[in-house]
């Protein structure tokens, strides 16, 4: 039950991301294209050319086939192979086809050059027009979905889908405007984060933000590598810069920075509390802070020295009785706290307790997808 | 042992097994599909193969990317060797199928890789490709290769098509055909024998280059095609960093219409197409990216060589013969002075305009002068050695006959300079080149009345309007021309 329903989830998404221009169309096509394998058949690598075998589409070809092609290997049905979207499709593609082809000129063999080596991807130009109202709004939906939802949670979004969309507008020279929509978006995003966040009593406080943290970070976990392609060819290119960080440098600007003051005092009462807030929290928002800020360490560098190795100046053999004298300060409040030293049945217990204490690697949380 | 997991690449209904270990390590796609915990990051169904669903992507392009995942990225000499003939209608959609495929994965060793698989039939497309798919570095190896091979890919069938669509692209690999290092570069039928200059031995070379620091000449390692050897009174100019070499007649008095083209950037000769008129002691000239191939012996036309379509069409001729005349480019237009007509003296300055196509008298001037070179700087022609004679003037003619002189005109002002003068030196037969802040002026020829051997090579500084004698002549030998040509750095060693 929860399988279909999840699958009916993505039809109406992949509905939802077609469009007017048929910019799923070559998806269809491909549907159509050519006859359906039989089970038993080896792939045959196919060998006409790609211009061919788009002149090669004729619209009779639609009533050939039947709406769903069953893989040859007996996987589910893909989530393109709604029939009706793939007859709409099929004629929006024939009519697409039909007016890409071109003209016949009286040189052909320069004009055929020039058409075979258009490819399926780019052959529909793709205007600022078109970007505005058909290929943004589809990377805004799925951006927002990631930004929303808990780490951890399955994604429905197809990868593919989104990636070629985000690979079209680049080689339709519309990295500029997606990259600077996307800063846009998630900026807003992160204000509106930012205030709910200020909106947030002290006692939540700290474990808000680490939602807001773990949810963000969670989300750059799906939205880089969607847009790799930009990162790769725009932005690490053009810019000299990387995307991941500027997403990163976003939630520092947006949110952290703007919540730092109002949380140090938080944690660090917190920190003289225990278990006032879960000691996995703590790690996590401490971690966190560091990963944005390294200098955020100054603030409350015993704090940070907790979560995060070698911060603090190295061990000096001259302070060797302080460091004693510290400890012995902190068994004793330990003990005055009720924590015992005498009972050894407690061991596994601590040992718990200092595994999410020392272990050094963000992976250790398990709600925290890593900030890396 | 396990099975290698296997994932299965669908596109357009096949399906093609390709190693997931060998897709993660060499597509980024991929691999931040696996990373991105998105719907297909989820792997194989139970009890079924994974299957991870391509569009857009052409067949045969998918085919080659996957090939060579499979091979695990190695390199691959016959990467595009799979791709059918140049003459093939096909390669130019397989091509861009591979791109296309190889960036759409990412799979960086393979796009490395193109960079070195750049060819004269696919420069242009790759470059093309390049550019929508945002590869800087192939777009940079495209240009290397098509500035390299300029002319060569100019007359590309589709190249009109395809740099129409890209203007800057013809005036950004003229730009880069003039980078590398300016050298002084010499031909001539050098002869050999124990006054040939070291270090070589056997058949002496027909083409040096000049050190400036050392102050030697060094064989170039490339020789005149045989055909231009022993051809005398060619007419030579430098065209997009080419030096052309066309007409002249041979030592059998035959004259030749053929045309060779040496490219410093490959270090090769080429033949380009043949004039439509053999012709001798004539001036080739370089203007607007055009070659001119004006007069010859008793030859009044005029023949434009468009290295676009590699051909030559006749255009307005002179409107007489001419002999022992000379020509150069100037601010755009050519200019013809000095020499002979059939019944007189040329005292007659022509201009060439080419955008109108039409010869003009420019100036009529009183001192005759003939067999002089030419060169110009901006809007300023220098008139190198050949013979003057004052009209009417008393002026002892016998001397300023046979003395090395350089004068200049100012083609706006309409002013002439006498600025200096080497009376030991002849200021017959020599040639020169503008090179750096001077003119090289270079000659060897034993005079017949007088069997005195002039050795000249030496440099007239026309910033500080002073002479500069070198020592070291580059051979003995005859039938001289001296050239500037960008040369590629790493040869100049």
């Amino acid at each position: 039950m929860e399988e279909s329903m999840e699958e009916e989830e993505v039809l109406i998404y992949e509905a939802m991301m077609d469009d007017q221009n048929h910019n799923n169309w070559e998806a269809a096509v491909d549907g159509f294209r050519q006859p359906p394998p039989t089970p038993s058949s080896i792939p045959v690598p196919a060998c006409e050319a790609p211009g061919g075998q788009l002149l090669a589409v004729p619209a009779v070809s639609v009533d050939r086939k039947g709406p769903k092609e069953g893989l040859p290997m007996g996987s589910p049905p893909p989530p393109d192979a709604n029939g009706v979207i793939m007859m709409l499709k099929g004629c929006d593609a024939a009519a697409a086809v039909a007016k890409a082809a071109p003209a016949p000129t009286p040189s052909p063999s320069s004009a055929i050059n020039i058409n075979t080596s258009t490819s399926k991807f780019l052959m529909n130009v793709i205007t600022i027009e078109d970007y505005k109202s058909t290929y943004w709004p589809k990377l805004d939906g799925a951006i927002d979905q990631l930004l929303t939802q808990s780490p951890g949670d399955y994604i429905p979004i197809s990868y593919e889908q989104i990636y070629s969309c985000v690979y079209k507008c680049v080689c339709q020279q519309h990295s500029e405007q997606m990259y600077s929509d996307l800063i846009k978006k998630i900026t807003n995003h992160l204000e509106r984060v930012s205030k709910e966040l200020q909106a947030s009593p002290p006692d939540l406080y700290i474990e808000r933000f680490n939602i807001a943290l773990g949810q963000y970070m969670g989300a750059l976990q799906s939205i880089v590598p969607l847009f790799i392609y930009m990162n790769k060819f725009y932005i690490e290119t053009k810019l000299n810069r990387d995307l991941k960080d500027d997403l990163i440098k976003l939630f520092t600007e947006h949110v952290a920075e703007k919540h730092i003051y109002s949380l140090m005092p938080l944690l660090l009462e917190a920190q003289a509390t225990p278990f006032q807030v879960t000691p996995s929290t703590m790690a996590n928002v401490v971690k966190g802070l560091y990963t944005l800020r390294p200098e955020w360490v100054h603030m409350a560098p015993t704090l940070f020295s907790k979560f995060i190795p070698n911060i603090l100046p190295p061990a000096m053999e001259s302070e060797l009785s302080e460091y004693a004298a510290q400890d012995q300060k902190l068994q004793r409040e330990l003990i005055q706290n009720g924590f015992t030293r005498g009972d050894q049945s407690r061991k596994r217990a601590g040992d718990e307790l200092a595994y999410i204490f020392f272990s050094d690697s963000s992976s250790a949380c398990a709600s925290s997808r890593g900030y890396r | 042992m396990e099975a290698e997991e296997v994932v299965q690449i669908r596109l357009e209904g096949r399906c093609y097994p390709v190693s997931k270990r060998k897709l993660l390590e060499q597509s980024d796609y991929f691999r931040a599909l696996y990373r991105s915990g998105m719907r297909e990051a989820r792997g194989a169904e139970a009890g079924g193969p994974e299957v991870q669903q391509l569009r857009g992507l052409s067949a045969p392009g998918l085919r080659l990317v996957l090939d060579f995942i499979d091979a695990g990225g190695a390199r691959e000499d016959g990467l595009l060797g799979a791709v059918p003939g140049e003459e093939d209608a096909d390669e130019a959609g397989v091509l861009s199928g591979l791109v296309e495929a190889a960036s759409f994965l990412q799979v960086t060793a393979l796009l490395r890789l193109l960079l070195y698989q750049v060819r004269l039939g696919n420069c242009l497309e790759l470059h093309r490709l390049a550019q929508v798919h945002g590869l800087p570095d192939l777009q940079e190896a495209c240009l290397r290769f098509m500035g390299a091979h300029f002319h060569q890919v100019l007359h590309q069938p589709h190249f009109p098509l395809l740099a129409s669509g890209d203007p800057g692209l013809q005036q950004r690999l003229r730009e880069a055909r003039m980078t590398g290092t300016p050298v002084l570069v010499a031909l001539g039928d050098f002869l050999g024998g124990p006054l040939a200059p070291h270090p070589y031995q056997g058949e002496p070379p027909s083409m040096l280059r000049y050190n400036e620091t050392t102050e030697r000449w060094f064989p170039l390692a490339s020789n005149l095609p045989p055909d231009l050897v022993n051809v005398r009174g060619y007419g030579a100019a430098v065209l997009d960093n080419y030096l052309f070499i066309v007409g002249g007649y041979r030592i059998s008095s035959q004259e030749i219409a053929a045309a060779h083209s040496y490219n410093p950037s490959t270090n090769e000769w080429l033949q380009v197409a043949s004039m439509n008129q053999k012709r001798s002691n004539f001036k080739l000239v370089a203007v607007k990216s055009k070659l001119y191939a004006i007069g010859g012996q008793a030859v009044s036309n005029v023949e434009c060589y468009n290295p676009e379509q590699d051909s030559w069409n006749f255009v307005a001729p002179l409107p007489n013969p001419l002999a022992e005349f000379s020509a150069c480019e100037c601010k755009g237009k050519i200019y013809v002075i000095g020499g002979y007509t059939t019944r007189d003296r040329n005292m007659n300055i022509l201009q060439y305009c080419p955008t109108s196509d039409i010869w003009m008298l420019f100036e009529t001037c009183d001192v005759h002068i003939r067999k002089q070179q030419m060169v110009s700087v901006e809007e300023t022609i220098y008139i190198v050695g050949g013979c003057l004679h004052e009209l009417g003037s008393n002026r002892r003619s016998s001397q300023s006959e046979d003395m090395l002189t350089v004068q200049s005109y100012n083609t706006v002002t309409r002013q002439w300079l006498y600025l200096k003068e080497n009376t030991s030196k002849s200021g017959l037969n020599l040639t020169c080149a503008l090179h750096n802040d001077g003119i090289y002026i270079m000659s060897r020829d034993v005079t017949l009345s007088t069997s005195l051997e002039h050795r000249v090579f030496l440099k007239y500084n026309i910033f500080s309007d002073s002479w500069e004698a070198f020592r070291r002549f580059p051979a003995f030998g005859h039938n001289l021309l001296v050239s500037s040509l960008y040369l590629p750095n790493k040869t100049e060693t």
